[in-house]
């Protein structure tokens, strides 16, 4: 029988066979994916112009001292001997000292990466309590006035750019209300200042989540849409169910699927894509380790961050991907 | 046998248990999040004290500046907003922009030379005098102390230091260490720098661009990885904390050998990389000082209440540097393309309304100028030197005649990072325009720029320079043909005469030389220069003792302090 104790034992049992499986399946899939990314970074970052040796020189560096300082940082070896120096040292959890102030490059990872990490969840975690919500209410009263005005202010999420917006809240908030401080996050001690972390953290978590609270709400809306015209929810609404179940229980599981993926994407984006933010608000974090790196030709600490951001767009879409499952029992690892 | 089964209830369960971990797991991150100071060194043991030598002939004492007038201060803190973060720290390493504005609180240097009256004014060193040509003797001051307990400055450390460059072309080698041979400490507090030619600028070059001066035992033990980011310095405040990305702190050293100064007990620079922001900062007061205002904003913080608007004379020069052939890439410039014609380059200078520029650019923050030599400096003769401040359009298209072209198209590169660059060289391609000359603009960034100029890949290009030292030959050494990757070709570069300007010690004689460089600069036009644009700090009005600095890398707090 399809109903079975039995039979839905079994399945059980496939579907952990199944998971395992795909589990180790991208676990081994990760070292390559890392190696493939770490090459392209080191090859795009050594053809683009600019000597790291003259940034840390200055133009009153002579040929010589340029030669003597290339070759004190390993500058002048072949470009594969470089490359595989760094692979192996990498592998053994050494990314390498920054050209620029010789700190280990992990150590100004790690030092950064926390903040950076936080904002983006923080982010997140605003953006999906109020896009979730958002995205029901509109497409429940589809073609009401909630869902024009939901429309109307997810249009301006997505259209406003960040800087613009970050601006906007420093000029009402900070200046015009005195409410939020601007910048010195890196001033304060999260456990042990709680409150005035986040007073520091309101406007770029605001910023961070900006647009992507909009796009949540679109996608969101629209999958709902999609599933409340399906013939189940027709059969559940003439069983009697209460739309509120109807809402959550049933068509938001369904609509659940593309947001985990905008989560997990968003999740390896926003390491990098926090750079504006970061700029604006002060904020020592991953995105401007990065950018200042770029601009001062610090070859490792690039490398080392474009490391970390693989690394977490690898395991980010894992974890969308088993969350598929356990959401939508019909999704199988083949 | 039980038989396993994935339920939600299981999953919600597994689920729970996880989300407490990952609770914990963000404890942890959230503390990892608080600033990550560099830890402080661990005190040395106590020194050994060194043999004195006999003295040296005691030389000629330069009679030191008076001291700034002393004030009462209110607060005990000062919060100065940094444009960028500070790179690193110490002496032998290229130090930004914005870290000497920290180091300089840190690390002294033998002498520093006063941007109001060109004298070099004692810091570490006292007494000073030329015992013959190529010797200088440097008395220094008896009794300043290291930070952190790293014993007594002593002419040991000068000796390290200044030989340290040498051997290793550090940093500031060839620039402010120039012509030196090597140094030798004479006594406890003497020293002695034996030059390999005659260098008059010795002072205002070499003890005060080239002499922060490091701690050699500190910098022997720690490493200079490490002493690069825990600086050991004998200033009026010291090392306290650096997050990198974030903020610099330093404390007062209370063992410091002025009991006047500093008047505050600690200086946070946080960082903040937008214009704009670190403004909005200054106006709500979280930061005390800012300096690079956005121009745009200039008109209104010039009237803005409760704030000290301070523009000085910048000691440097904007200008349009030409490539010449061959040196020059053949893609870029041949030895027939017309900015190779001496009277084109002239023309060009000609069209440029100077005054214009420093007007729509700078917001009339500046002096327009046709000369590489800021007020102030030997050699220096009242602008115009030869091109009007408004153009002269008529000149310019008779000298185009003259050299027998119509017009022409050509690149000029500007630095995206310094877009009043790039809002200038708009101005100039306007003005060039009824020449026939068509300018196409490319903004890159600076990687790219240092790229194109040290690959000599450009037409043209434009340029901002600081003068380092208060000395002309800082203004002029661009033109040398060898050595470092300014000279961009010119093939009558006057290197006799920057080589004999340098070696000169006759002051009159040296300035002839100068004089004769710069008309040679100014007829043939390698560079064009436009301007020296004034350097521009906005702080709170309660706040007295900043020193009006004429270049943007310099920042000192000694007598720094609250008045209200």
């Amino acid at each position: 029988m399809v109903d079975s104790p039995t039979h839905e034992s079994t399945m059980a049992s496939i579907l952990e066979v199944e998971m395992t499986a795909y589990l180790l399946r991208r676990i081994v899939q990760i070292p390559f994916v890392i190696v493939v990314t770490s090459l392209v970074i080191f090859l795009l970052i050594h053809l683009t112009p600019g000597d790291p040796v003259n940034e840390i020189l200055g133009l009153h560096a002579t040929p010589e001292m340029v030669r003597v300082w290339r070759h004190k940082l390993g500058l002048d070896r072949p470009l594969h001997v470089q490359y595989l120096s760094w692979l192996w040292k990498a592998s053994h959890g050494d990314l390498g000292q920054s050209i620029r102030s010789a700190q280990p490059v992990l150590k100004l990872i790690l030092d950064r990466l926390p903040l950076t990490f936080v904002l983006i969840t923080l982010a997140m975690l605003f953006s999906l309590a109020v896009s979730i919500p958002a995205g029901i209410i509109s497409a429940w009263k589809c073609g009401k006035f909630p869902d024009y005005a939901v429309m109307f202010l997810t249009l301006i999420g997505i259209s406003m750019p960040q800087f613009g917006f970050a601006i906007i809240l420093i000029m009402v908030l900070a200046l015009r209300l005195d409410l939020l401080p601007i910048s010195g996050i890196g001033l304060v001690k999260p456990l042990q200042e709680p409150w005035r972390f986040a007073q520091y953290a309101i406007m770029p978590v605001l910023t961070l989540g900006l647009g992507l609270t909009a796009l949540e709400t679109r996608l969101l809306r629209s999958c709902m849409l999609d599933a409340l015209s399906e013939e189940y929810i027709r059969v559940a609404r003439a069983k009697g169910l209460r739309e509120y179940f109807i809402l959550t229980r049933h068509a938001f599981r369904n609509a659940l699927i593309p947001l985990i993926t905008v989560v997990a994407t968003y999740y390896a984006l926003g390491m990098g894509a926090s750079i504006i933010v970061e700029s604006i608000f002060g904020i020592p974090g991953l995105g401007s380790l990065l950018i200042e790196a770029v601009w001062a030709r610090d070859i490792p600490v690039v490398q080392g961050c474009t490391f970390f951001i693989a690394i977490f767009f690898v395991v980010a879409n894992l974890v969308a991907d088993i969350l598929y499952v356990y959401v939508d029992p019909r999704i199988r690892f083949q | 046998m039980e038989k396993k089964k994935v339920t939600r209830r299981k999953f919600l369960k597994v689920a729970g248990t996880v989300g407490l971990w990952l609770g914990a797991a963000a404890s942890s991150l959230l503390e990892a999040c608080a600033p990550k100071p560099t830890p402080a060194p661990a005190p040395p043991e106590a020194p050994t004290p060194a043999p004195v030598p006999p003295e040296a002939p005691t030389p000629t004492p330069v009679p030191p500046t008076a001291a700034p007038t002393v004030v009462p201060s209110v607060r005990k803190d000062l919060v100065v907003g940094l444009h960028a973060d500070v790179p690193s720290f110490g002496a032998f390493t290229k130090l930004g922009e914005t870290g000497p504005k920290v180091n300089e609180s840190i690390i002294r240097r033998l002498a520093r030379v006063s941007h109001e009256t060109f004298q070099p004014e004692p810091e570490l060193a006292v007494e000073w005098a030329m015992e013959d040509p190529t010797t200088w003797v440097i008395k220094l001051r008896e009794g300043v102390q290291w930070h952190k307990g790293w014993g007594e400055v002593t002419a040991e450390d000068v000796e390290y230091t200044i030989n340290y460059i040498v051997e290793n072309q550090a940093y500031k080698y060839g620039t402010g260490i120039l012509n030196v041979d090597y140094v030798k400490a004479r006594s406890k507090y003497v020293v002695e720098v034996k030059l390999t030619q005659p260098f008059l600028a010795f002072p205002q070059v070499t003890m005060d661009h080239g002499g922060d001066i490091c701690c050699k035992k500190a910098h022997l033990e720690m490493g200079e990885e490490e002493y690069k980011i825990n600086p050991i310095g004998c200033g009026p405040f010291q090392f306290e904390e650096w997050v990198s990305g974030s903020h610099v702190i330093i404390k007062k050293f209370p063992d410091y050998w002025n009991p006047d100064q500093p008047k505050v007990e600690e200086v946070v620079f946080p960082i903040i990389p937008d214009a704009s922001v670190r403004l909005a900062a200054l106006e709500k007061g979280e930061i005390d000082w800012m300096d690079r205002i956005n121009g745009k904003d200039i008109p209104r913080v010039r009237e803005l209440e409760g704030f000290t608007f301070e523009n000085v004379p910048g000691w440097n020069w904007d200008c349009l540097a030409f490539g010449f052939a061959p040196y020059i890439d053949a893609k870029y410039v041949t030895e027939d393309f017309p900015t190779q014609i001496k009277e084109v380059r002239q023309a060009i200078s000609y069209a440029i309304s100077r005054q214009d520029i420093i007007d729509a650019v700078y917001y009339g923050e500046g002096q327009p100028s046709d000369s590489p030599i800021p007020e102030g400096f030997p050699g220096y003769r009242p602008w115009p030197l030869k091109y009007p401040p408004e153009g002269d359009l008529e000149t310019a298209k008779s000298l185009m005649a003259q050299a027998g072209v119509d017009g022409f198209d050509a690149e000029v590169i500007g630095l995206a990072t310094m877009p009043w660059h790039v809002q200038e060289l708009e101005v100039i391609a306007e003005q060039v325009k009824p020449l026939g000359i068509n300018l196409s603009i490319t903004a890159v960034e600076e990687g790219m720029w240092h790229e194109r100029w040290y690959e000599h890949n450009f037409t043209m290009g434009m340029r901002e320079i600081s003068m380092v030292s208060a000395d002309t030959d800082s203004c002029l050494y661009w033109f040398h043909r060898s050595g470092a990757k300014h000279w961009q070709g010119w093939p009558n570069a006057p290197d006799e005469w920057l080589d004999g300007a340098r070696a000169e010690t006759d002051p009159e004689k040296q300035k002839e030389l100068y004089i004769k460089i710069t008309d040679r600069v100014i007829d043939e036009c390698p560079y064009i220069f436009t301007g020296h644009v004034n350097v521009i700090r906005l702080y709170d009005e309660r706040l007295t003792g900043f020193r009006p600095w004429r270049v943007y890398f310099i920042m000192t707090l000694d007598d720094v302090g609250w008045t209200a």
